[in-house]
């Protein structure tokens, strides 16, 4: 009798927890079931450590973002403007200012082509539609591209695609395949890190992650995987993409004068590039990632210079870049949030007057 | 999907109340479903290789089972070939065109063949070895010849060893999917049990101590001889925990569905000698080897079992060390066999059959010792690594152990810790996990369980990193 209760009991546990979860997967992959729920919100951009680590001691209220991220221009007709800017830091609004290339364009008084920078893009592609020789003076492409990003996005030349005719039509967007995609999509693909962002961020339980991660680090020292280090005073979460040793972007990857140069010769020939061909000057900007520049808060390990050894190279082979490196290191206040990888109001205020100073300084 | 993510914290209760929620005639196609969905969620495309290998060996298999004579042979070779055509396109072909490359290099010749840019389907080497198993039973006559295509499926696909094994024999596992299933106390405690003791020394030991293996590994020019030592023991640690967790995993995940899979280890690293060692380690693929090879095999014992560990380093990756890593097992075993009756006289002249405790002990720091040598060329990335890291290891003028790892310390404190719990559980246990219990009354069982599950979710890393063996 005994056994046959537990057995009556196991299995309702098991067919219970098994509804729970089905609710689980539902609501993690269907983002309607999200917002109907208003669980949490679909924010899983870059950048915010607390929200990943949900360390009580290094939660800090953010100011949220003034004004919106501007619509991205038309893709297709670059050539109206006079200044471009593709990136990766400057088109997103952040905390409490409005995204670089809003302040940019406010600046200088004029609007601005900007779109992100996808790693698989050679800037220089932007362009490829266009007659070359046929345009004004004075265009200025600024292209920003985050430290860690570097290696990944610029290590290998990128030839822009032959141009598709309008017969053609590729396998891609076929219409089976394009269902196909979308089913592969919705059901069996990114569902790890939604369910963990489902976990860390939803309202039933948030408070437990933080109460349980605040402990294990109060009591063992142990800091999730996303924020390996961190640093007490100031207390700064970094993130594991800057951080951990074995990532090929972080602070512990070898950035030997091989890969420099490689680097510097790919720009070299994208510069070459926008500037024969298009009348276009490539400024490069490259921002320093935030373990960069505050490792000395964590660690006596000491950077290989890779941002300043790069800039020396780029500068050798004539092309023009916005060196934030030293001004961030002698900046009296802190150019990065606390709980966030990206800049803060100040750090993005030396980028500005950087990039106005470069911007100016082609067009002269 | 890895068992240690959430999303099969989420799929594994779906599934186990659905399997016990349904009739039995759809249970069969609940976990071929699930299995499916299991599979696509690392590559879906390559579900079409898997499927096309199930039609192949299927239908291959019905052929085999009616022929006669010759043909029987040939129908066979053809599953063989296809087999190991799809597994050597897939893991070996990038691998061949570059040692061709290099051999007409070396001669001055430009042959190139261009590299595939394909990646290896998951657990690619246990499935066709499952699926070429089926074939081989079927010839030699000691399965029948499956006609439920679904079921066939089913046997490849089951996804509790879908992509590190055990490689199952169809005799063992074909006519679980046919019996009448019904929930059951005992079998679905025990399974819960397992899957919290893999998970314990996957998530615990395995993932906590990979992060100093893969730093030192990763870095073996910055390091030296003594944190290359700790390295390679701590892999030989790392890897055990990694894949009889993985095993442990899933043989508690089919034991809850009452499916009874096979043993894959049995403290390995306890054994006596390097034969010991392999009647315990990944025992699936070791039999798999012995049974359908090396019995096959026309040669003396020695060459023989040679080729077969050279074989069984290849299997485990297209790589020179690993072939370098199958050639030291089989150096130490061919070694062991030829000098059995020297090590007896000397036992004896030294006396130390007196001494039994420490004969053992010797024995198995000395076997223990050689597997992790043969360590060196697995875990390294070439083998011009490997030799660098040899001559450190052996050059003992440098024996401070840096002590500013930047990997995290205290991770590798508790999972040391955690590896002196499971070896002396491994010394006291006399049998598998699942099938005994401790010892005293059922509060103090459950509190050690319920204490088990505190530290796996409180010290485990959750990071859904993958197992070492999926590469393979």
């Amino acid at each position: 009798m005994m056994d046959f209760n537990r057995q009556r009991l196991l299995l309702f546990g098991i067919r219970g927890l098994g509804i729970f979860s089905f609710i689980i997967l539902l609501v993690a992959k269907c983002p309607y079931a999200r917002v109907l729920n208003s669980l949490c919100v679909d924010d899983m951009v870059y950048g915010n450590t607390y929200r990943d680590a949900k360390l009580r001691p290094f939660k800090v209220r953010l100011p949220d973002p003034v004004g919106d991220v501007p619509a991205i221009s038309d893709p297709k007709r670059p050539g109206a403007h006079r200044l471009f800017f593709i990136g990766d830091c400057a088109s997103q609004a952040h905390y409490g200012m409005k995204a670089l290339v809003l302040q940019l364009s406010e600046r200088l008084r004029e609007p601005i082509y900007y779109d992100h920078l996808d790693d698989l893009l050679n800037p220089a592609c932007l362009f490829q539609e266009e007659a070359p020789h046929s345009q004004a003076p004075g265009r200025v492409l600024v292209v920003d591209s985050v430290e860690f990003a570097l290696v990944r996005r610029l290590s290998k030349s990128r030839p822009c695609p032959a141009p598709v005719s309008a017969k053609a039509r590729p396998f891609e967007s076929w219409a089976p395949v394009v269902w196909s995609n979308k089913i592969i999509n919705v059901l069996f693909l990114d569902i790890e890190r939604r369910l963990h962002f489902l976990l860390t961020n939803s309202k039933l339980t948030a408070p437990f992650v933080e109460s349980w991660n605040t402990a294990l680090f109060a009591r063992f020292c142990l800091l999730p995987a996303s924020e390996p280090m961190v640093s007490l005073a100031p207390p700064f979460l970094f993130s594991s993409t800057e951080t951990s040793p074995i990532l090929s972007s972080s602070f512990y990857a070898p950035h030997d004068d091989a890969l420099v140069l490689t680097i510097a010769k790919n720009l070299e020939e994208i510069s070459n590039t926008l500037r024969s061909q298009y009348n276009v000057e490539l400024i490069f900007l490259p921002v320093p990632n935030k373990f960069t520049i505050y490792h000395r808060f964590v660690t006596a390990d000491r950077y290989d210079n890779f941002l300043p050894r790069l800039d020396e190279e780029l500068r050798r082979r004539g092309v023009r870049t916005v060196r934030l490196y030293e001004p961030f290191l002698r900046s009296q206040e802190f150019v990065y949030h606390p709980s966030d990888s990206n800049w803060n109001r100040y750090g993005a205020s030396i980028t500005l007057e950087e990039v106005v100073r470069a911007i100016e300084e082609a067009r002269r | 999907m890895l068992f240690n993510s959430l999303h099969f914290l989420t799929f594994f209760p779906i599934v186990l109340a659905a399997y016990f929620s349904i009739p039995q005639r759809w249970k069969w196609l609940l976990l071929l479903s699930a299995s499916c969905y299991f599979y696509m969620v690392f590559i879906p495309k390559y579900i079409l290789v898997l499927f096309a290998l199930i039609l192949i060996d299927y239908t291959a298999g019905i052929i085999i089972e009616r022929a006669q004579g010759r043909r029987r042979k040939r129908w066979l070779a053809a599953s063989l070939i296809a087999n190991i055509g799809l597994l050597g396109f897939f893991k070996y072909f990038n691998f061949a065109s570059a040692n061709l490359a290099a051999f007409f290099s070396a001669l001055h010749c430009g042959f190139v063949i261009p590299n595939l840019d394909v990646a290896l389907p998951l657990g690619l080497s246990f499935h066709t070895f499952q699926s070429m198993s089926y074939t081989i039973e079927v010839y030699r006559g000691a399965q029948k010849a499956e006609r439920h295509l679904g079921m066939y499926a089913l046997y490849v696909l089951f996804f509790p060893q879908l992509v590190a094994g055990p490689i199952e024999r169809p005799q063992n596992l074909l006519h679980q999917f046919y019996e009448r299933r019904e929930f059951d106390y005992q079998d679905a405690a025990d399974g819960f049990k397992r899957i919290v003791w893999g998970l314990f020394k996957k998530t615990v030991i395995a993932d906590r101590l990979a992060v100093f293996v893969n730093e030192v590994y990763g870095n073996s020019g910055a390091y030296n001889g003594a944190a290359l030592i700790v390295a390679t023991y701590l892999f030989a640690l790392q890897i055990y925990c990694d894949f009889s967790g993985y095993t442990d995993i899933a043989l508690g995940v089919a034991r809850t569905m009452r499916f009874k899979l096979g043993e894959n280890f049995n403290r390995p690293y306890f054994s006596r000698s390097i034969g010991e060692f392999w009647k315990s380690w990944h025992i699936s693929l070791t039999t798999w080897f012995f049974d359908y090879v090396y019995s096959a095999l026309p040669w003396r014992w020695y060459a023989s079992l040679l080729f077969v560990f050279l074989l069984s380093g290849l299997w485990h990756g297209a790589n020179w060390t690993f072939v370098l890593w199958g050639a030291m097992h089989g150096f130490y075993m061919v070694v062991s066999i030829l000098t059995r009756e020297t090590r007896r006289r000397m036992v004896a002249f030294l006396h130390l059959d007196r001494a039994p405790v420490l004969r053992k002990t010797w024995q198995q720091l000395a076997t223990f010792h050689l597997v992790a040598l043969a360590y060196v060329p697995f875990r390294a990335k070439s083998l011009s690594e490997t030799w660098a890291i040899m001559v450190k290891i052996f050059n003992f003028s440098d024996w401070r152990l840096p002590l500013h790892f930047k990997s995290d310390i205290t991770g590798l404190w508790i999972a040391l810790a955690a590896a002196l719990l499971l070896g002396c559980i491994e010394r006291a246990q006399r049998d598998a996990w699942g099938s005994i219990s401790f010892p005293g009354k059922p509060p103090i069982r459950w509190v050690v369980y319920f204490a088990m599950v505190l530290i796996v979710v409180c010290l485990g890393k959750f990071e859904a990193q993958s197992f070492v063996y999926f590469q393979f």
